[in-house]
Parts: C-alpha cells; sequence; structure tokens
C-alpha cells in the first residue's frame, strides 16, 4: 500500500475513533445511571405503548435515571429468560414477575427485600388495594410491588338475563340461586347446547381457589406446607361445579382462556366468570348490553380471587442501582401513573386514590362498566395463597384432578383426597 | 522429512477448514451434552449457586416414578400412530401424485402446504376445529348426523388428536421426499416389467417398493426421531398442562416442566439422557433391521 493512502486511512480512523466526543458533548457532561427493567408483554400492542409512554415520561423527568424497558413475552418466556439471567448471572435491576412465580425466586434469596427502600424512601402503602398487596410478601419481609393486576369477576349478558324473563340488573348472588334460574338462560337445538348459562376455566387453580375461598376454605395452609384441597370447603365447592358442568349441564368449563371471551361476545355463553382484564376486550366488541357482577357468593360470600404481575427488584445489583429502580417502581405505582396504566391497558389501578385521578374520571364516565370492575375489586378482592413450588407442589395434582372431576371421570372426594396426599409428599418435604 | 511435515500442514488446514462448523459442534452440542450428563448427577433447583452431588439416585429414580410411566407410554403411542399412519399417508399421496393426473403440482402443493405454516398457527386453527361446542369438526359430525365429541377436552380423545393433527401436518413432508425417491427409479425397470406382463400389484412390491425402502427407511428414522422428542404441539394444544387429566404429557414435555416449573435440573437432566438412549437404541435398531429389507438399486 503506497504511503500516502495508509495515512490517509490512519487519519480516517482516528477521526471516526474521536467523533462521538464532539457530538454529544452534553451527554458527556453527566452520565444518567443506567438500569434495566424487564417486562412480560409482547412487543407490540396497547400495553407496549402505555409503557413506552411511561418510561419516557419518567426518563425525562429523572435526569439521573435513565431506564430501559426490555419486553420478554408472556409471564411463562419472562420467568423462563429470568431463570437463565440468574444462572448466568446477570439478571436485570427490576422485573415484573407473575405473582406466583415470585416466592421461588424470593426464597432463593435472588430478590432484593425492599422493605428498607419503602421506609427510607416512605412509600405509601395506606391506600393501595389489600387484596392486590397480600401477595407481595415473603417469610414477612416485602418483596414486590403491585403492578399489572386483575382479579376474576363476573360478566353476563343482559340481554340473554332479560329473555330468559330474568332480571336485567339483578343477576343471582349466590350459587343456589344461580343453580335455581340457570336452566333458563341455556338456550338448545335438539341435544346441541346453542348456549350455556355460564362459561369459565374452572379447571384452573385461580378460578378454583376463588370458589374454595367463597366456601370458606384455603386451597393451601397459611404457611404454605399443608395441601387443604381434600377439605370440606373443597370438596363441596368442587361438587357444585361438577354438578352444574355434568349433572345440570349449565356450566361450560373451558379451558381454553381466550376462547371464553369469544363465546361470551358470541353470545355462546349468558355469562362468564373471567379475568377483570377482559373488560376492555369485552367492552370494544360486544354487541350487546351486558354488566359485571361479583361471582356467586358460596356460604362465606362472593370472592374475586387476585392475580396479575408485580414489580421486584433482583438482589445482584448495586445499592445504588437498586435505590434507582426502586425510583422507578415508585413512581410508577403512583396514584397518577397507575391510573394512566389502567386506563390505557384495561389493568386495575393499584390505588383507592387512583380512582380520583381527573383523566381516569372521566375515562369512567365514558365506561361505566370499569368503574364498577374497580369497586368491585376493592369490595370482593382477596389474595391468592403464598406457597413455593406451587407448579411442583399444588398445580401438578389439583389441576388434573379438577379437570378429571369435571370431565366426569372421577369423585370429588377421591380425587381431591389423592390430589393432597401427592401435593403434601411435596409441600411438607421442606 | 518433507513429507511428514506436508501432511501435518494438509491436516492442519483441513481441520482449520473444519472449524468453522466444529466450534459450534462444541460450544453448543458436546459441552451441554457432557454439562448436563454432569447435572444428572446432581440435585440442583437452577437458582441456588450450590448443586448436591447424589450419584446415581436421579436415575433411580426414574425407576421408581409413576408419572414418568404415563408420560412414556404416552409418547410411544404418539410416535407409534404418527410414524407409522403418517408414513403410510405420505406413500399413498407420493404415489398417487406421481401419475399424470390433472393439476399435479397444485395437488403437491397443497399436501405440502400444512408442513410449511409455522405449528403455532395450525394450533390455533386446531384448537378452534376441536372445540366440542363450536367447533368445526362437530359441526360436521352434526351435520351428517354422527354424535359430536369432545376432543382436546377429554382424557380418552386428547391425545388422538393431537395425533390426527400431526399426521395431518407431515404426510405433506413424508409425501415430498417419497416422490423424490419414486423419480429416482428408473423408468425402463417398469418398462421391461410391463413387457414381461406384470401387474399393477406386482409392479408396486416386486419395483416401487424395493427400490423405494432407502427413502422409507430415511423417513422413518427421521420422523420416529421428530416424532419422539415431541414437544411443541403437546405444549400449545393442551394449553400447557399436558392435560386434560395428564393424558397428553410425554416425555420432552415433562422433561421441561421438571426443568423449569419444578426446578429439577438433576432429575429433568436424567430424564434427557434416557430420551437420548431410548432415540439411540430404536436408532440402531431400525438400521440393524434396514440390512433385511432395504434394497439399494
Amino acid at each position: 500500500m503506497p504511503r500516502p493512502t495508509r495515512a490517509l486511512i490512519v487519519a480516517l480512523v482516528v477521526l471516526v475513533l474521536a467523533l462521538p466526543s464532539w457530538m454529544a458533548p452534553a451527554q458527556a457532561q453527566r452520565n444518567p445511571l443506567a438500569v434495566t427493567v424487564w417486562f412480560p408483554l409482547p412487543t407490540g400492542g396497547p400495553l407496549k405503548e402505555a409503557m413506552d409512554d411511561l418510561v419516557t415520561r419518567f426518563n425525562s423527568s429523572h435526569t439521573d435515571i435513565r431506564v430501559t424497558l426490555e419486553l420478554t413475552g408472556d409471564y411463562q418466556q419472562n420467568y423462563q429468560k429470568l431463570q437463565t439471567a440468574i444462572v448466568a448471572g446477570s439478571p436485570p435491576d427490576g422485573a415484573m414477575m407473575e405473582l406466583m412465580q415470585i416466592p421461588e425466586f424470593a426464597d432463593a434469596g435472588v430478590l432484593a427485600p425492599l422493605d428498607e427502600l419503602a421506609k427510607q424512601r416512605d412509600f405509601n402503602f395506606a391506600d393501595i388495594n389489600p387484596a392486590l398487596l397480600g401477595n407481595s410478601y415473603w417469610k414477612g419481609k416485602l418483596y414486590a410491588i403491585p403492578w399489572q393486576r386483575s382479579t376474576t369477576m363476573m360478566y353476563y349478558n343482559v340481554d340473554a338475563f332479560k329473555e330468559a324473563g330474568l332480571p336485567e340488573f339483578a343477576p343471582p348472588q349466590t350459587w343456589d340461586d344461580f343453580r335455581r334460574v340457570a336452566p333458563k338462560l341455556v338456550v338448545r337445538q335438539g341435544d346441541q347446547i346453542m348456549r350455556y348459562a355460564i362459561e369459565g376455566d374452572f379447571n384452573h387453580d385461580w378460578l378454583y381457589e376463588g370458589m374454595v375461598y367463597s366456601y370458606g376454605g384455603r386451597l393451601v395452609s397459611q404457611d404454605g406446607r399443608r395441601a387443604l384441597f381434600g377439605e370440606p370447603p373443597s370438596v363441596a365447592a368442587l361438587t357444585l361445579l361438577r354438578d352444574l358442568a355434568k349433572r345440570d349441564k349449565v356450566l361450560y368449563v373451558n379451558p381454553n382462556f381466550s376462547g371464553i371471551i369469544e363465546n361470551f361476545i358470541a353470545g355462546r355463553s349468558a355469562a362468564i366468570v373471567h379475568s377483570s382484564f377482559a373488560l376492555s376486550i369485552i367492552t370494544s366488541r360486544a354487541r350487546f348490553r351486558w354488566s359485571v357482577a361479583p361471582i356467586p357468593a358460596g356460604p362465606s360470600g362472593s370472592v374475586l380471587n387476585a392475580g396479575g404481575g408485580n414489580f421486584v427488584l433482583f438482589a445482584k445489583t448495586s445499592p445504588e442501582r437498586q435505590r434507582a429502580a426502586w425510583e422507578f417502581l415508585k413512581w410508577m405505582t403512583s396514584s397518577a401513573n397507575t391510573a394512566f396504566y389502567s386506563m390505557r391497558s384495561g389493568y386495575l389501578p393499584i390505588r383507592a386514590s387512583a380512582t380520583e385521578d381527573g383523566q381516569l374520571k372521566s375515562h369512567y364516565k365514558q365506561f361505566p362498566m370499569a368503574k364498577k370492575s374497580v369497586d368491585l375489586s376493592f369490595n370482593y378482592g382477596k389474595s391468592r395463597m403464598v406457597v413455593l413450588d406451587v407448579e411442583k407442589g399444588v398445580r401438578q395434582f389439583l389441576n388434573p384432578a379438577l379437570e378429571a372431576v369435571l370431565l366426569g371421570s372421577a369423585d370429588p372426594k377421591q380425587a381431591l383426597d389423592e390430589a393432597t396426599s401427592k401435593a403434601n409428599a411435596v409441600l411438607g418435604g421442606k | 522429512m518433507v513429507k511428514p511435515t506436508r501432511r501435518r500442514r494438509e491436516a492442519l488446514t483441513g481441520y482449520a477448514f473444519l472449524l468453522p462448523s466444529l466450534i459450534p459442534l462444541i460450544v453448543f452440542t458436546l459441552y451441554p451434552l457432557a454439562y448436563s450428563g454432569y447435572l444428572s448427577l446432581v440435585k440442583w433447583n437452577l437458582l441456588s449457586p450450590r448443586k448436591e452431588f447424589v450419584g446415581f439416585a436421579n436415575y433411580t429414580r426414574l425407576a421408581n416414578d409413576e408419572a414418568l410411566l404415563r408420560v412414556f407410554a404416552n409418547t410411544a403411542l404418539y410416535t407409534a400412530a404418527v410414524v407409522s399412519i403418517g408414513v403410510i399417508v405420505g406413500l399413498v399421496l407420493a404415489l398417487l401424485l406421481n401419475r399424470r393426473l390433472w393439476l399435479r403440482a397444485l395437488w403437491r402443493g397443497v399436501f405440502f402446504l400444512p408442513s410449511v405454516v409455522p405449528l403455532a398457527v395450525l394450533s390455533g386453527l386446531w384448537l378452534w376445529i376441536y372445540d366440542p361446542g363450536f367447533g368445526l369438526m362437530n359441526y360436521l359430525l352434526r351435520s351428517i348426523g354422527l354424535p359430536a365429541g369432545q376432543w382436546l377436552h377429554s382424557p380418552t380423545s386428547a391425545l388422538w388428536a393431537i395425533i390426527v393433527m400431526m399426521i395431518w401436518q407431515t404426510a405433506g413432508y413424508n409425501m415430498v421426499i417419497l416422490l423424490a425417491g419414486l423419480q429416482n427409479i428408473s423408468e425402463e425397470l417398469y418398462e421391461a416389467a410391463r413387457l414381461d406382463g406384470a401387474g399393477r400389484g406386482v409392479i408396486l412390491t416386486r419395483i416401487t417398493l424395493p427400490l423405494l425402502s432407502p427413502t422409507l427407511l430415511f423417513i422413518t428414522v427421521v420422523a420416529s426421531i421428530q416424532a419422539f422428542r415431541v414437544f411443541d404441539p403437546i405444549w400449545v394444544m393442551s394449553l400447557g398442562t399436558g392435560g386434560p387429566a395428564n393424558s397428553t404429557g410425554t416425555l420432552v414435555f415433562y422433561l421441561y416442566r421438571q426443568a423449569f416449573m419444578f426446578f429439577e435440573a438433576g432429575y429433568a437432566s436424567a430424564i434427557a439422557y434416557l430420551v437420548v438412549g431410548i432415540a439411540l437404541t430404536f436408532t440402531v435398531i431400525q438400521l440393524w433391521l434396514s440390512r433385511r429389507w432395504v434394497t439399494y438399486e
């Protein structure tokens, strides 16, 4: 290569390397602390847009912190990616996790306890919906703050109730009442059922746990070490569900969560038990009058079981970054921001004060059902069981037992007893 | 002295050319394989920094695991059905579409189509077809006066429902490979046979099938291995549960649950080695059997 050419190349390289420092003098003065937060959301859609808006606002109002959101798909993918990152020794600073997955991480010591941060930086717990806060603790310590939350509730087709000669805006309040009127709501064509009275994924422990609560029981003892699904309240709840599904043929137990919403919208079910999150989908697509109501009550009243995702911080990050991530978390869960996210996403606002937010109030004027569902969550909401090994110790045995009974191929008491003794071998063995 | 150096240099050059494929093989296959072997000897929950050495306890646990027996039976049924029926359907399609038919290219495309559509899309489609209340399958059955079924909602039919979907998905691929095999058989053999007065049946059993046997063997081996480690359709069609009532869980599905939902990394690795062992045994048996009935032209 001739000398002049080589010199030219060297000069160019030097020039290019030096460029960034000329071009960004402002950034060079003060480097904001970079904080990474993982979020179980798909890479498109209204939830992502709402989160992007919030993060942009946070970053522009906090010049010393720069939060980057990384989207990880659904809750299960998020969980696996976090596991992998922890094993590889590089978890993010914070993340949102499905609340039943949190005890595993808290127990393994990979999550940062938040009590100190909450005390130092006076965090307001007072007006957080207590039903949503219950799953934030592990062995007495605070590990999570509610964020993307929902409860179960009942949606009912007002037109279908009217058609059946039932009161339009007074759905049955107890299961006994429901069972009495349910046959009127069913539409048959020959031997085919064109419309069920009620539909829901009662095979799953989320809806089922709510049923057991309303029958006065629990799935697992308070300390998380003893399975109680063989106890009388659980057996009574499952027997009722089995009778509704198999004897009366008024309940359609559908394991396909999105299919249930589709069936309701298409008028194939007069009522469904589903997540409060379904409200925004039903609002935009149902072409009939509908409303929300408490799930019919058992002997211990109506219970709407809480679910969804909570914020956590990871222990491995530096105290400085933990404080920065906490700042983000605190800002995000403020009244105004939880109101904003609720309005845009369809999830519940986590604070009572959020419902007084001006924007949310005018949103409620337009969508009164949204306000009603939030009120229901405050009045009837209940926290889920807190248990280590929920997959291995509870779902592995309970959910197949529920399926077998609701398909009519097993006896409630026998199936639940068997599942209980298998579950106790795992839960009690700790 | 010159010769060995040159030979060595040649060998080095050869290895250098191998590197681009050797490095990924070591990093992504051999190392994980060995590491998984190590993990199968420990008890580890994926999160703890401590791995407790337990010797062969994970392997002895395999022998006493009731649930494993269930998923093993499911896997065996799934593999046997998807491979045997899938290959036969593929063969029939290939034989039909090897003839001069009207719109032959179109039919070939139509039957191959399911193998190019992503499984997630297919599963969404079949979940709807199989819906017991409002699905297409029951609609069709009812409209011709047959009783409707519960399909994915019943422990007795759920696995079969997935099997049918997967035969539908894989038969087109089998057909394409078998078509290629059919076209390799020289036309002269058929001409000679016809001149000698051989009928269609004789031509099929004495010429076509024997000369197609290497392709059939290839398809069977590949399809068996694929079917044996089935995971995605099970996960999607059972909505991540392996249900209803554990009726659709397979070995690899069980492995996944043990590792990523039950946090049993050691036991999951032992299951992985069991899967490898079984797949290897089957392949060896298939290759050994093939010496008896596979004919090479």
